[in-house]
């Protein structure tokens, strides 16, 4: 099979309504908030948009013909790392929404905060590829699970005294964010790599 | 058997008990108990639950703040966690929808198994609860202005409300959207739609300098979960804010009767059909009577009491 078939194959398999849908409103959101910075809307659109641009990478590794794959020649590795390069559809999509916002607003949301945006994209492809080795179809559950634990996070901040886990403007405490999203990133990515090991190898 | 003409046609009715529900719910019920109690979701919402909990005993014991474990921790954690759990059950009927509808068991009857199994994180929930009042005054200490002018009651119905009530309506609600909805990304969807509602009103609402204090006192209180003071102010001082801690946990209890009356409606036909209809406008009836009562009751402005213990009333 061609890179270029398999790559199509593969696509053809990802669950994209569920993708498109959450990534669309995620960057509507983030839009809306570049349209109206000032208000208590973009406040409360930047800490939904997050969650839900992880939640629509969540989806990605969902392959319903799961059994039929895994006998054709392409490694599971292979596969999984094709489909999780949409991954950077959602991301290019909420890094141009969060530079407009941060183009807009007048206090200063600076652009790292794409930096927390790709460690909750990695953290969802991580538990994403985690959940495949038992499930055929682990998007819808562990985008809902993404989505409550990130917002739960982002409203609660259990860890404040000592981080600020999404930080948004200037004079917040972004070393150690920037610090603990790349641990996260970087454990994701291993995760991502182990969990993707064909059964065989 | 009994006989039933509006539905004997196709499916035979179970036998039901002396008191009338289906001889076949409870053991239907405890089935349902232990698929939901096994389930991982609910064990993630839970560890992650400890996890708030612990922070939030750890910042207690840094400087003392009044909100911070009545925060709606567990109902995020445990509530939304078992509600995506639920929503999975639910849905795993769909693929076997064929063989489920032969077995002698009615949609209303396997509808309330799974509502039965709501209990499970409202036990969770109510652990949390007796910790709470175990823990309190031995393991942390609030002080007395930080609860503003609540009384221990009020403080009682603010805590059962954001926990054992939060997390068995959380349930329902899942039920209800995995019997009702089959497209893929409901259980997303499902999510975004809670986080949205209760984000959107808290954030939005209750936020005087935003929009016009009418509003504020009158739908602010209108999402699932919700606070009713707030710390994080200037000096220290403890905000109360509007509305009957009391009435608003009586209509979330309404909230989660509508959610089951919903998660029961799918399927349903004949005599139960018309019996959950009416109970559902009822329960509808109840639900804005409530309210509306929890809206208008408590304190009618904001209250502001400061360390030494006097209070002013913040007029916006």
């Amino acid at each position: 099979m061609s890179a270029a078939a398999s790559r199509s194959a593969a696509a053809l398999g990802i669950p994209w309504r569920p993708v498109v849908a959450l990534t669309g409103v995620a960057t509507v959101l983030l839009v809306a908030a570049a349209l109206w910075p000032a208000s208590a809307f973009a406040a409360v659109a930047l800490k939904l948009s997050l969650p839900l641009l992880a939640g629509a990478t969540a989806y990605l590794l969902d392959e319903g013909a799961a059994e039929a794959a895994a006998a054709a020649p392409v490694h599971l590795r292979a596969r999984s790392s094709m489909r999780l390069a949409v991954a950077a559809g959602p991301l290019l999509a909420g890094t141009l929404a969060l530079l407009a916002l941060g183009a807009r607003a007048e206090s200063g949301v600076v652009p790292g905060v794409v930096v927390p945006l790709l460690g909750c994209i990695l953290i969802a492809c991580g538990a994403s590829a985690v959940a495949r080795r038992s499930v055929a179809e682990p998007g819808d559950a562990v985008a809902g699970a993404i989505i409550a634990a990130f917002a739960a996070l982002s409203l609660v901040n259990p860890l404040a005294r000592w981080v600020d886990l999404f930080p948004t403007r200037e004079g917040q405490r972004w070393g150690g964010s920037l610090a603990l999203w790349a641990v996260f990133g970087v454990v994701s990515v291993v995760l991502v790599a182990l969990a993707t090991r064909d059964p065989l190898d | 058997m009994t006989a039933n003409p509006a539905a004997t046609d196709t499916v035979p009715r179970a036998s039901t008990t002396r008191r009338g529900t289906p001889a076949a719910l409870w053991p239907l019920a405890r089935l349902e108990i232990s698929r939901l109690g096994r389930h991982p979701l609910l064990w993630a919402g839970t560890a992650l639950c400890a996890f708030f909990t612990a922070m939030a005993i750890s910042e207690l014991k840094h400087g003392p703040t009044g909100d911070i474990l009545g925060a709606p921790v567990v109902s995020l954690c445990v509530g939304v966690f078992s509600m995506i759990a639920a929503h999975h059950l639910a849905r795993s009927f769909h693929r076997t929808e064929e063989l489920v509808a032969s077995a002698p068991t009615g949609a209303t009857t396997r509808g309330g198994a799974l509502c039965v199994a709501a209990v499970v994180p409202a036990v969770v929930a109510s652990t949390w609860l007796i910790f709470y009042y175990s823990a309190d005054t031995r393991v942390w200490t609030v002080p007395e202005y930080l609860y503003g002018t609540f009384s221990r009651a009020d403080v009682a119905a603010i805590l059962i409300g954001n926990t054992a009530v939060a997390a068995a309506g959380g349930t329902l609600v899942g039920i209800a959207a995995g019997r009702w909805w089959r497209f893929r990304g409901a259980s997303a969807a499902l999510v975004v739609a809670m986080v949205a509602w209760t984000i959107g009103i808290i954030g939005v609402f209750s936020n005087a300098e935003t929009v016009p204090a009418g509003w504020e006192r009158w739908v602010r209180l209108f999402t699932p979960v919700n606070y009713f003071t707030n710390a994080a102010t200037e000096g220290g001082a403890s905000d109360s804010m509007t509305g009957s801690p009391a009435w608003y946990l009586g209509w979330l209890v309404t909230l989660c009767a509508l959610a089951a009356i919903a998660a029961l409606l799918k399927g349903s036909e004949g005599a139960a059909r018309g019996r959950l209809v009416r109970l559902g406008a009822v329960a509808l009836v109840v639900s804005a009577v409530t309210y509306g009562l929890a809206a208008a009751g408590g304190n009618s402005q904001v209250v502001r009491t400061y360390p030494d213990g006097h209070s002013v009333v913040l007029r916006r």
